[in-house]
């Protein structure tokens, strides 16, 4: 079995941890490699390979630093199909699913070459007579990003290209539950010949974490995850005075109004709340009815539910893969008991759903549930699983009141053919990443990703001009020569 | 099979293209008519091409915001078997490769249909173009070998 090592200082090294976790293909149900828990020791040692190369790196060229990256580009691109199918094995997406991740991974690449337009300051001749004023962006030192399971190309990409370019250096601690696919992207990152300690990566759990968060010569952290964790992340920043980018989960809600174009805007919705077997922040979790347009658009889109094929996502066709685990599938078989419970119907149950020659995969088939209420938890928590909860509503105002409770301000998405309406929801919803006639409002590389209310801790979002402002610090320096 | 999904499109684009190119190899020295063998050395360079073309489009256009299930596009109305099919002198190579390429326009057509990102439905489009363009060149040739 493989036993996964560390990326520290240019070269692969076993962990000190005697504690291994064990990473699974969600499909099959089988043990395909064992992760290390790394220790504090195991992240230390990253620091210090991040510090000491930090200087150097700092005074390279920002041109000559993306240089690295245009070159590591055209090494994803050659490394593309086999990252994406790596992915697969172990987070369970389909293959299209996967290779729109990995492309996403190449996009922030490609604009973090931008450094030398995006990087700049700013000046002012004479701010007072004869003192002129420039604002210089300086890089800060060792960052590291705290990285989920559900996009596990992706997601570290939000961050590390910038803070990498911009003169940082840099340590990424993928999720335990997904670390081949960083393992093979660190196969590349070491092949492409970035100088030692600059980018580093060490696998593991809750103590890698908190040895990270708690090491003083780490400037910053990026996190993706679930909101507790993400508070505890920004909590723990904020006491070790660390610059702190903290996205949490969220609850989605989708709003169709009378006068959406149905027949396009339901394969748009499966893609929303089907998407990634429904783990992703920027899923569709709630689907809000508005007016008459109900009975309409719970029969085409159960209709299309049930249509959908789960499987293996290795297998071209496929349009859902398994939950990540067996944990976790059991976590969203609860929510679905709980639905029942509450009160919801259960109009489309995918609890018993059986894939041919996977039976230990870990699936869960489309579910959805009608008349839920917005006090249900399946209306007010994040369930992160193929599970969508109907809502019914008068009227555009009761739709947007539904967002403007929810604890979560992540993302929001409506589908109408009308100007004003869709003016009155990108106005009044609060949440930070809208959709208009389209069901996943995901940011390209170039604009910011990240929500508000509990969905994000912290100031500045990732991905975005506003990277290059996360990863420097604006130093002032005012002059008098006269 | 159902082609339900953006890759299973491409992939099985790529596949038929594959196809061609295939056995274009294999008859290349089979004929020893000065106009067949240019024509099959031009169907291969071409097939060489969207072949590229397919795996770059699989790589860079797959779009995760809008990658909506396909339904009514099935695998099965595209296959050929042709071992079945004589192969004893150049008017069998030629009937072969109308059939190939007639496949092939009528998928790329097809697909350009099924695929909402307008920059690759016109990829595809373009593709069933030129093949219909080759169609007519490869049934010129017919004529010409029959007379």
């Amino acid at each position: 079995m493989e036993r996964i090592k560390n990326y520290i200082n240019g070269e692969w090294v076993t962990s000190d941890t005697e504690v291994y976790g064990d990473v699974y293909c969600p499909a099959t149900g089988e043990k395909i490699a064992e992760v290390p828990f790394s220790t504090a020791s195991d992240v230390d040692k990253a620091v210090k390979a991040a510090k000491e190369a930090f200087w150097d790196w700092r005074c390279t060229p920002p041109l000559t630093r993306a240089r690295y990256f245009f070159k590591l580009k055209e090494m994803f691109e050659k490394a593309f199909e086999d990252i994406s199918r790596i992915l697969v094995r172990e987070e369970g997406k389909t293959l299209d699913e996967s290779r729109g991740e990995v492309r996403r991974m190449i996009e922030n690449v490609e604009h973090a070459t931008g450094v030398t337009t995006l990087m700049t300051g700013y000046n002012l001749e004479d701010i007072a007579h004869g003192i002129d004023c420039t604002a210089e962006r300086q890089p800060i030192g060792v960052f590291g990003v705290i990285a989920p399971f559900n996009f596990p190309a992706m997601v570290p990409w939000w961050f590390l290209p910038y803070a990498v370019v911009c003169g940082n250096t840099y340590i990424v601690k993928p999720s335990e539950l997904v670390p081949l696919t960083q393992t093979r992207i660190f196969e590349i990152i070491d092949e492409c010949g970035f100088p030692e300690g600059v980018i580093n990566m060490v696998h593991g759990s809750r103590d890698a974490v908190n040895a990270m968060l708690y090491h003083p010569d780490i400037a910053g952290i990026s996190f993706v995850g679930q909101t507790s964790t993400a508070r505890y992340i920004y909590k723990v920043c904020g006491e070790t005075g660390k610059r702190v980018q903290s996205l949490g989960g969220a609850k989605n809600f989708i709003i169709v109004m009378p006068d959406a174009e149905l027949d396009k805007a339901i394969p748009s919705l499966i893609t929303s709340f089907y998407g990634c077997a429904g783990e992703r922040c920027l899923s569709g979790s709630v689907l809000v009815a508005v007016g008459d347009v109900y009975d309409e658009l719970k029969e085409k889109f159960v209709a299309a539910a049930k249509r959908l094929k789960v499987g293996n996502g290795l297998e071209e066709g496929v349009q859902m893969g398994p939950v990540i685990s067996k944990n976790h599938k059991e976590k969203v078989l609860g929510y679905i008991e709980k639905g029942i419970k509450e009160g919801a119907e259960l109009i489309l149950d995918g609890r018993n759903i059986v894939v041919d020659g996977y039976p230990n995969g870990f699936f869960i088939g489309p579910t959805i549930f009608d008349n839920v209420t917005p006090e249900m938890s399946i209306a007010k928590e994040e369930i992160f699983g193929p599970v969508v909860s109907i809502i019914r509503v008068k009227n555009l105002d009761e739709a947007l009141k539904l967002i403007q409770q929810s604890e979560y301000g992540n993302a929001a998405c409506l589908y109408t053919t009308n100007g004003k309406t869709a003016r009155e929801f990108k106005y009044r919803a609060t949440a930070s990443m809208l959709g208009i006639n389209l069901g996943i409002a995901a940011p390209m590389s170039f604009f910011p990703f990240g929500g508000t209310k509990s969905s994000f801790f912290g100031d500045i979002k990732g991905q975005g001009r506003e990277a290059f402002q996360f990863f420097t610090d604006t130093k002032v320096v005012i002059q008098r020569w006269t | 099979m159902a082609l339900s999904t953006f890759g299973a499109i491409i992939g099985f684009a790529a596949e038929i293209i594959e196809e061609t190119k295939l056995f274009c190899n294999d008859i290349k020295e089979k004929t020893k008519n000065p106009q067949l063998k240019e024509a099959i050395q031009h169907l291969i360079k071409e097939s060489e091409k969207y072949y590229s073309l397919m795996e770059k489009t699989k790589r860079e256009n797959v779009t995760e915001m809008i990658l909506e299930p396909i339904t009514g596009f099935e695998k099965e109305d595209y296959i050929l078997n042709l071992d079945v099919l004589p192969k004893k002198d150049d008017e069998d190579l030629i009937e072969i490769l109308l059939l190939l390429l007639e496949r092939e326009r009528r998928f790329f057509e097809d697909a350009s249909n099924k695929v909402s990102l307008p920059e690759v439905a016109r990829i595809l489009s373009k593709i069933s173009r030129k093949k219909e363009e080759t169609l007519h060149l490869l049934n010129d040739l017919r004529g010409k070998l029959s007379t």
